[in-house]
């Protein structure tokens, strides 16, 4: 027997079966600990504010959608990235229309308001803090995030990182659009897309360094 | 055709490795390594066999303890050669060699090709040195070269139906020889 036939044999009698679908039941999993962790996040933040102002149904859903949409289309790209080879072309395509379409609304609200509601509609109440805490509550999800492609095989590191960052980013944006008091179409569209790729610029940087294998 | 012939193999025995079948996972491993080995000293020179050695090592431990990564959906070539270059452009990077890197990167571009010549020189040429001569003619012209079994038939001189027949008994003997048949005689 050579060196390579006992490394061979090693292998052999280490394998373990792998169902269908494990590292997708894995990511879902981190996602869940991701959400769980921004919203125990949500909850400690609400003691430490004054309570809810008053959030237009209109200004509640474009939140809750485009968080919605952009945590989506990067949990698909995270399972992407994480396997050999994995693009995220489709992925990104889906990002820039979400974005697209929530600065289209943003525009229309802006030409049907009053130019004295500008700074309202723009800065509101929170803008010097609001992309801050959305990559705070995704803290627990990049935890995650990483977590799970440290066991994955992303073969392009700031990349994978940037991805994870930004799925992070999105699950915190998500939660936070469930109390967020603004009701500016383009302060979502300015504050919270910030938010998010502020956590994925940290992710690259993070992912660069941590995520070879 | 030489790729999807080596594709199925491979694929199936990914397959059945992923379900735990030991015996399918040490022939995939053992094919793996010949593979790799040709691929790394291609690229390494031939003064860097011990290199070689040690990537091959590592790319399998790779394949093991990564599989979870492989999507049954997709090719498992692709998969395993991402990794392999992967390790390759790690192993130039951490020597210090731009170049490599750079040569490394643009192997993308002919991989499809290289990876088709890579297979027709190795594992199949030795599955179909055991077949006995005129059944890998057969083989070798219709399933490799990519005639009609019409074309094969005339050249030989044997009926087209008979045609059919040995190809289909070298390729079961093939499948056997990988573990891949169910010999359901």
């Amino acid at each position: 027997m050579t060196k390579n036939d006992e490394f061979i044999e090693a292998l052999v009698s280490d394998l373990t079966p792998v169902r269908r679908h494990a590292l997708r039941r894995r990511l879902a999993l981190t996602i869940v600990v991701g959400v769980i962790g921004a919203a125990a996040a949500l909850l400690i933040s609400l003691s430490f504010r004054p309570h809810l102002h008053h959030v237009t149904v209109t200004a509640f859903w474009v939140k809750f959608l485009y968080t919605a949409v952009l945590m989506s289309a990067t949990i698909v790209a995270l399972d992407r990235v994480a396997r050999p080879g994995g693009a995220i072309r489709s992925m990104v395509l889906v990002l820039v229309v979400a974005f697209s379409i929530v600065v289209l609304l943003a525009v229309a609200q802006l030409t049907l308001s009053p130019v004295s509601s500008y700074p309202g509609l723009i800065i509101g109440y929170s803008a010097s803090f609001c992309p801050f805490l959305i990559v705070a509550f995704g803290i627990p999800a990049f935890c995650a995030n990483m977590w799970f492609l440290r066991r994955a095989a992303p073969t392009r590191p700031a990349l994978a990182g940037f991805v994870a960052g930004a799925c992070a980013g999105g699950v915190g944006g998500w939660v936070y659009s469930w109390a967020c008091v603004e009701n500016g179409i383009p302060f979502i569209a300015i504050w919270y897309t910030l938010g998010i790729l502020l956590s994925g610029v940290v992710g690259s940087l993070v992912g660069k360094g941590s995520l070879r294998w | 055709m030489t790729k999807s012939v080596s594709e199925q193999v491979l694929k199936g025995l990914m397959l059945l490795s992923l379900d735990g079948d030991e015996a399918a996972y040490r022939r995939l491993l053992v094919i793996l390594r010949d593979l790799l080995l040709a691929f790394y000293r291609r690229r390494l020179g031939s003064n860097a066999d011990r290199d070689a050695e040690d990537l091959v090592q590592e790319v399998l431990l790779a394949v093991h303890s990564r599989r979870i990564t492989y999507d049954r959906e997709r090719p498992f070539t692709a998969w395993f050669f991402q990794i392999a270059k992967y390790k390759l452009i790690d192993h130039f990077r951490t020597n210090g060699s731009k170049r490599g890197v750079e040569i490394a990167l643009g192997d993308e571009i002919a991989a499809e090709f290289r990876e088709e010549a890579l297979f027709a020189h190795l594992d199949i040429d030795r599955l179909l040195d055991q077949l006995p001569a005129k059944q890998r003619e057969l083989v070798r012209q219709v399933k490799i070269s990519g005639k009609s079994t019409a074309e094969a038939a005339i050249e030989s001189g044997q009926s087209e139906a008979m045609v059919r027949v040995s190809i289909h008994r070298g390729m079961r003997a093939i499948g056997r020889k990988l573990g891949v048949a169910n010999d359901e005689k």
